[in-house]
């Protein structure tokens, strides 16, 4: 072309074979010269070229027509097809386009993705990993166990199925997922090692957790959890949701597919996190529409609207409704009509489905999968404060029954719970906030029941407060008030506080006689306001659900001298706000002379399950109620808040054995003063067990009232996060005993996550610390101080398999005697 | 060797009989999946129940793709697909017609079309027809644009899509006229070899 002078036109027309060449020549190569200025000129053989090639007018007018076919909401189709595997060959041979864990290939040809593998026993390379076997597969694509060589450790590796289209956008937006994802730190949240972009298919590295999907365990076990596991894995998810929420991502495909159970420690760890958006086009990233599988997915996103975190607690609440229930709450042949069932229906309640399920775990389930967002739980700290504080009281957890089938174990539990407590303080503290602000307008000499409206603005429409008396039958009879409903109430009845709006029912003492539970019913957990003391019995009296502040410090709240006291999901708090109060507040007064706000006597057992406990004086006295009383008592202390000056003083005259558990502790006094009325005779043993706190004191853990105590009393600490300054009292040890006033601060141990065993009663008996390095030093360092021969026989056990150590040793028998 | 490339690459519909051929089976429903979507929104289906129809009309082609062999005289691959596009909403309109309307639910508009017939009247088939070619040679033209210098295809498009003459293209694009018949012959000769590899069928189609 750029040398036109030697290239003549040719005069005569070409051949068909001749344009069929030009057609058919390598396709971008000039054709000759000659034939190319030929044809610019000879209109028979550009027709004849046209007629060849095929160039019909028919075939270019489809071609003119095809640029004015558009596709409205086709790529978002099959952008959330492909990932759901629902159109893909393997899926459109199953019955039901709904592929959870569907394969992507039939064959076993991952050549498309890995490279070949660098030894035999690997299926494939990629990158450096080596892959050593496909362990799932699923819309969002195939994840491998792998081993990173460098390291010498296994991993896991999701290799994902990228959208239809656009694939450098969709990379882009991969990364960018997984790089947010990659910044939350939260131990129930699949961490992010590694992602990769560049390769044939981009992926990422994540631990590899041997386990299973709560699915799996549903199908493997053909029935639904227990209340107490489901409740540990709500916990667990809910709190890794919170830490996402946090950061705003939103998961939006919370599923029993994506959660994973990890054998070895039945710890839950959600999976796929905000990948679902990652994969899918950015613009829905804002509509969101129907980016989950459409069994768990939210109203909101089955409708295309806008979804926010509260769309992740409706598919929580779909998948706890799944592990309630071992039923899927939405199903239907087709996603179209699941989906229509999720926006339009209600799945019966849980409790209907599964009687083993508490109502008030139901009637959280039924709030999560409320239709409207705004209904819902707004975030998931919420979700764990109602986990530990339902505003609808109904059957107890423990008291069906329903034991943890090794799924959820304690020791998973506490972290969460911890994160749970601090929701709660906050939760309780704005549910009752207003009804606080009245606290002034108090008349303090009042003795008669009155009720005040804490909340006009709170939009009811009739606030209302009743008291009812709920028979065995559950037929239900209105009661005037609170104190009518006391003297009135038949054994195995319940008296139930509801109220429309919120309230506080002021009362006066109520001096019971007969067994008593009241519980609270539908509406805000009931606030009853007393000056001093509330309850005193001599029976049996069960609290659930209620708010119960004195403003007294010098009368118990509760003074019971009855067989059992349960309290379950309650707020007991002292809020004196006199001076004589703020003083105590600056000084705290010796636990054992100052008023507790629970006193028992002659209380053989007292439980206290999911409670908060705040008080300027000791929370909990426990003494005997004469002086030749004999036989054990119990305390029972799970799951719960407790904020006092100190914690409990404990009067012996009989056995006494307190299990302390996933309780968040602060006292600026003793945790427990130990004391013995000289007045009563004595022969009972002090056995404390502490498992799972987290405690915070400024006083030392345990103050001996008289050296006698130390002789029997035995403490037995697991697994607790101590404050920094956690300070052990002396009197257990033998110098102790000898100095019985002195040398205090003895023994020190600091954030040891330990077994920690006092045993030192007697000269010669050894105190054990195991598996703790730095109680380990502080407590020789202790020992130093002493002269050589008074020194403590410390007895160190471990490392390692401490526990082991210790099982095998003659003090275990001594320890469990 | 256009005949040879022609024969020695399976046409689409036989692979996707294989069913180890995920990646023929992605190609097929690049193909015809819009198509179906368009197809069936065009039939006043909401963009939930379309996702739903089309779903359902990819899973019996999956299910009976084997059983289908091409026959001329039996029918074209287009003209079955069609029978199975229309059962399908057909069934889909006779569910929604049992249902009861919920107000404000989706099923108001598809209740529009309860007179929808399995079988269809000429004028459909030939809008389908039409709409098919469309199909494939705007799926062929997606495919095979990369394959030619940006030039060629420049051409190509501006004289048979655009009907620009041949001389005004050549000066816009500074080649020379011949140059963009060669180019417009070489593009639709590509593009006709790529639909009829996908079809199994061009002369049926022209």
């Amino acid at each position: 072309m750029n040398d036109r002078n030697s290239d003549e036109p040719i005069s005569a027309c070409l051949g068909d074979d001749a344009l069929l060449e030009v057609i058919v020549e390598a396709r971008d190569c000039a054709a000759s010269k000659q034939i190319e200025s030929h044809l610019g000129q000879c209109e028979r053989c550009q027709q004849r070229l046209e007629e060849l090639s095929g160039a019909s007018v028919v075939l270019c007018d489809v071609l003119k027509s095809t640029v004015a076919v558009r596709t409205d909401g086709f790529d978002q189709f099959m952008e959330r097809i492909h990932v759901r595997g629902g159109l893909s060959l393997a899926g459109a041979l199953t019955a039901d386009g709904v592929l959870p864990t569907g394969q992507i290939t039939q064959a076993d040809d991952y050549s498309n993705i890995l490279e070949p593998p660098s030894r035999s026993g690997l299926i494939g390379m990629l990158g450096d990993y080596e892959i050593e076997e496909k362990v799932a597969a699923g819309g969002m694509g195939i994840v491998f166990r792998a081993r990173d060589p460098a390291l010498n450790r296994t991993v896991a590796i999701k290799v994902l199925r990228l959208a239809h289209g656009g694939m450098n956008d969709a990379r882009e937006r991969f990364v960018r997922e997984a790089q947010a994802i990659a910044g939350i730190d939260h131990e129930n949240i699949i961490p992010i090692y590694q992602v990769n972009h560049d390769a044939k298919a981009p992926f990422l590295v994540m631990p590899f957790i041997r386990g299973r999907t709560l699915d799996e365990v549903v199908q493997s076990r053909g029935q639904p959890l227990s209340a107490e596991e489901i409740v540990g894995i709500s916990r667990q998810v809910a709190s890794g949701l919170a830490a996402a929420h946090d950061r705003g991502i939103i998961h939006r495909d919370i599923k029993p597919a994506n959660l994973l159970l990890e054998d070895a420690t039945d710890r839950v760890w959600i999976a796929d996190f905000g990948l679902a958006r990652a994969i899918w086009d950015p613009s829905l990233t804002l509509s969101g529409s129907m980016t989950g599988t459409p069994l768990f997915m939210s109203p909101e996103q089955a409708g295309d609207s806008p979804v926010d975190a509260r769309s992740d607690l409706f598919s929580l609440g779909s998948v706890l409704y799944f592990l309630a229930t071992a039923k899927l709450p939405f199903t239907g042949a087709r996603s179209l009509s699941i989906l229509r069932k999720v926006c339009e229906e209600l799945p019966p309640e849980a409790s209907t489905v599964n009687p083993s399920i508490p109502e008030w775990l139901a009637a959280l389930i039924a709030r999560l999968m409320q239709k409207d967002p705004a209904d819902r739980p707004q975030s998931a700290e919420e979700i764990l404060a109602m986990l530990d504080y339902p505003d609808v009281s109904g059957a107890d957890l423990a008291a069906d029954g329903a034991r943890p089938q090794g799924v959820v174990k304690e020791r998973e539990i506490k972290p969460m719970w911890i994160a749970a407590c601090g929701a709660l303080f906050f939760s309780v503290a704005v549910a009752i906030g207003i009804a606080l602000d009245a606290t002034g307008l108090l008349n303090p000499g009042q003795d008669r029941e009155t009720v005040r409206h804490s909340n006009t603005s709170a939009g009811k429409v009739n606030p209302s407060m009743s008291v009812s008396i709920v028979k065995k039958n559950g037929s239900r009879e209105p009661v005037e008030s609170l104190a009518i409903a006391v003297h009135s109430v038949h054994a195995g009845d319940v008296i139930e506080l509801s109220q429309v709006g919120e309230f506080t029912l002021v009362s006066p003492p109520l001096h019971l006689d007969r067994a008593v539970t009241l519980r609270a019913g539908k509406g805000q957990p009931p606030v009853i306001e007393c000056e001093g003391l509330l309850f005193e019995t001599a029976w049996p009296l069960q609290l659930e659900g209620l708010v119960l502040r004195s403003t007294g410090l010098d009368t118990p709240v509760i003074d019971s001298s009855g067989d059992v006291l349960t309290l379950t999901n309650c707020k007991i708090e002292n809020t004196d706000q006199s001076a004589a109060s703020l003083r105590r507040r600056r000084q705290p007064v010796n636990p054992i002379l100052s008023t507790a706000l629970i006193q028992c006597a002659a209380v053989p057992s007292v439980v206290i399950r999911n409670c908060q406990l705040v008080s300027e004086t000791t929370l909990l006295r426990l003494q005997p109620s004469s002086p030749t009383e004999s036989g054990g008592a119990t305390i029972h202390i799970t799951n719960s808040v407790l904020q006092a000056s100190a914690g409990f003083t404990l009067e012996l005259a009989r056995d006494v054995r307190l299990e302390m558990m996933r309780c968040l502790v602060r006292t600026d006094h003793n945790l427990f003063s130990l004391h013995r009325n000289p007045r009563y005779r004595s022969n009972g043993a002090c056995n404390l067990q502490l498992t799972f706190n987290s405690i915070i004191g400024k006083g030392p853990v345990i103050g001996f009232g008289n050296a006698d105590i130390v002789d029997s009393t035995r403490v037995t600490c697991d697994a607790n996060a101590w404050g920094d300054r956690t300070v052990w009292s002396a009197g257990i040890l033998p110098a102790r005993r000898a100095n019985s006033g002195g040398a205090e601060s003895s023994v020190i141990t600091r954030n040891h996550d330990a077994f920690l065993n006092l045993l030192g009663t007697r000269e010669s008996d050894p105190i054990v610390i195991m598996n703790s390095q730095m109680a380990k030093e502080s407590l020789r360092s202790v020992a130093r101080k002493f002269p050589a021969k008074r020194r403590p026989d410390v007895r160190i056990l471990g490392p390692g398999s401490a526990y082991e150590v210790f099982r095998e040793s003659p003090l275990y028998e001594r320890a469990g005697r | 060797m256009a005949e040879d490339t022609l024969r020695t690459r399976q046409t689409l519909l036989l692979r996707i009989r294989d069913d180890g051929d995920e990646r023929a089976w992605e190609e097929f429903l690049d193909l015809y999946a819009a198509f179906v979507f368009n197809y069936c929104r065009k039939q006043g289906l909401q963009q939930a129940d379309v996702e739903d129809v089309v779903q359902e009309v990819f899973r019996a082609v999956a299910k009976s793709i084997r059983g289908f062999d091409y026959d001329p005289v039996q029918g074209t691959f287009r003209s079955w697909l069609f029978r199975v596009v229309r059962s399908k909403l057909a069934n889909h309109f006779n569910k929604q017609k049992r249902l009861p309307a919920t107000p404000g639910s989706t099923q108001l508009e598809g209740l529009a079309n309860n007179d929808f017939e399995a079988n269809p009247a000429e004028a459909e088939t030939v809008e389908w027809e039409l709409d098919y070619r469309r199909r494939v040679f705007q799926w062929a033209t997606e495919r095979v644009r990369a394959e030619f210098k940006a030039s060629t295809w420049q051409a190509f498009w501006m004289s048979a899509v655009e009907e620009k003459a041949p001389a005004m293209i050549a000066e816009e694009l500074g080649i020379s006229t011949g140059a963009v018949y060669i180019a417009k012959s070489r593009v639709v000769a590509r593009l006709r070899k790529e639909v009829e590899v996908a079809t199994g069928e061009l002369d049926a189609l022209f």
